[in-house]
């Protein structure tokens, strides 16, 4: 058992001890590193479920003050610092760059573009990241385009990358906003029956549906009215829009708030 | 010598078996138990535990998924639409790229709106149905691969 070392001077025994006690030592050191990026990783990974749960409650800060934590002990991963971000922070578009140079798959450093192309979008500059060729670019195309006076419009090619999610959410809103503006029907039931499809928990998601009934042909006047009136304190706002979208429906409308008769051209 | 490379090599099985335990084990070993009153999606009983598959997900696989941080909150849906299909809901039936999906249970809080959509399902997101429609993607949208926990394994 002992064979080989029974020829060895105490002096290489003691040397080989060293070296395995050296190399265990290292293993330890190692095991331990990998053992504390799980933890801090299975962490971040409850913080994000909870941000994305806040999320969907309409909570924003709350989500972003889970995000942030989450972020700091991830600093590489995209989902976590892109749900961290504040539009309104100044630095966000550098803070984007750097990330999106940082990504190691062609997927997460896409949802980072396309984030950062929305942020330009939005605020009304040219987009200047690299997604040329992918649906983000067309939609990205159409919310700088709908603040003209013809509604702006995109369509979405085969076998292209589909969409991130937080442009789609953008584009439709923004184009629904246009369309309520330019009084175009067919396109308030498009992009509102997307985002009542895309985001049904949404708290504002409930002023979607009476809007969408106000436009289908088969729903009685007497439905409409209960259903804006479940929007309660917006109830008043909500059949002022409809009125102005829908004239057909303003006589049933103004019989439950006499106020609109006056105010809707 | 011999000894020593023999415990050399030993070690180093060691170490790769550790290694592809811990890589593939968390996949193949992940469990998810269905709430005991869940009646949400026919077939899966409440109380019972499902083993569950890593991607990639296809249309027909059923979907496991978190819809809050509860121990309960977690929801169990049919694939109808992948990352880019097109979804419409028309007449109180959901089409997907223009087919009707089945089977279908219509969905009560839209019913009597004649047209919604279409919505193109978004890249890492998956469109999913159940039979009562209470924690599936009508009632919460498509769901979104931070969300899901796996496909139920057959």
């Amino acid at each position: 058992m002992n064979g080989p070392f029974v020829s060895w001077s105490s002096g290489q025994r003691l040397l080989l001890g060293v070296a395995l006690l050296i190399a265990g030592a290292v293993m330890l050191v190692a095991a331990a590193g990998i053992a504390w990026r799980a933890v801090q990783r299975w962490l971040a990974v409850g913080e994000l479920r909870a941000a994305h749960a806040q999320l969907h409650r309409g909570r924003l800060d709350e989500a972003r003050r889970l995000a942030a934590a989450a972020a700091e002990r991830l600093p590489r991963e995209p989902s976590a610092q892109l749900l961290a971000l504040d539009p309104a922070d100044p630095q966000a578009g550098e803070r984007l760059r750097a990330l999106a140079s940082a990504c190691e798959r062609a997927n997460d450093r896409h949802a980072v573009l396309a984030t950062l192309g929305l942020l330009q979008a939005l605020a009304g500059r040219a987009v200047d990241a690299p997604l040329e060729g992918t649906g983000d670019a067309r939609l990205l195309a159409a919310i700088r385009a709908a603040h003209g006076e013809r509604m702006a419009s995109w369509r979405l090619v085969a076998g292209e990358d589909p969409p991130q999610r937080q442009v789609l959410l953008a584009a439709h809103t923004v184009l629904l906003r246009q369309a309520l503006r330019l009084r175009s029907r067919d396109d308030v039931r498009l992009h509102a029956g997307a985002l009542l499809l895309l985001d049904p928990g949404h708290p504002r998601a409930a002023l979607l549906r009476p809007l969408l009934l106000a436009l289908s042909p088969a729903a009685a006047d007497e439905e409409l009215v209960r259903a804006v009136a479940e929007a309660r304190e917006e109830s008043e706002a909500l059949a002022r829009t409809i009125a102005a979208l829908v004239p057909e429906r303003r006589a049933a409308l103004t019989a439950r708030w006499p106020g609109l008769a006056e105010q809707t051209p | 010598m011999v000894w020593l490379i023999r415990t050399l090599i030993g070690f180093a099985v060691f170490v790769v078996a550790v290694v592809f335990a811990a890589t593939w084990l968390p996949a193949w070993l992940n469990r998810v138990q269905v709430p005991v009153d869940y009646d949400d999606l026919q077939g899966l009983e409440g109380g019972k535990g499902l083993w569950l598959e890593p991607p990639p997900y296809r249309a027909g696989d059923v979907l496991a998924y978190r819809l809050g941080p509860g121990p309960d909150d977690v929801g169990f849906g049919v694939v109808v639409a992948l990352p880019g299909d097109s979804v419409r809901l028309s007449e109180d039936r959901l089409l997907v790229n223009g087919e009707a999906v089945r089977p279908w249970s219509p969905y009560q809080p839209l019913r009597g709106l004649a047209e919604l959509g279409p919505l193109t399902v978004p890249a890492g997101h998956w469109f999913v149905v159940s039979t009562r429609h209470q924690r599936d993607s009508l009632a919460h949208g498509p769901i979104g691969a931070e969300r899901v926990l796996g496909k139920v394994r057959e």
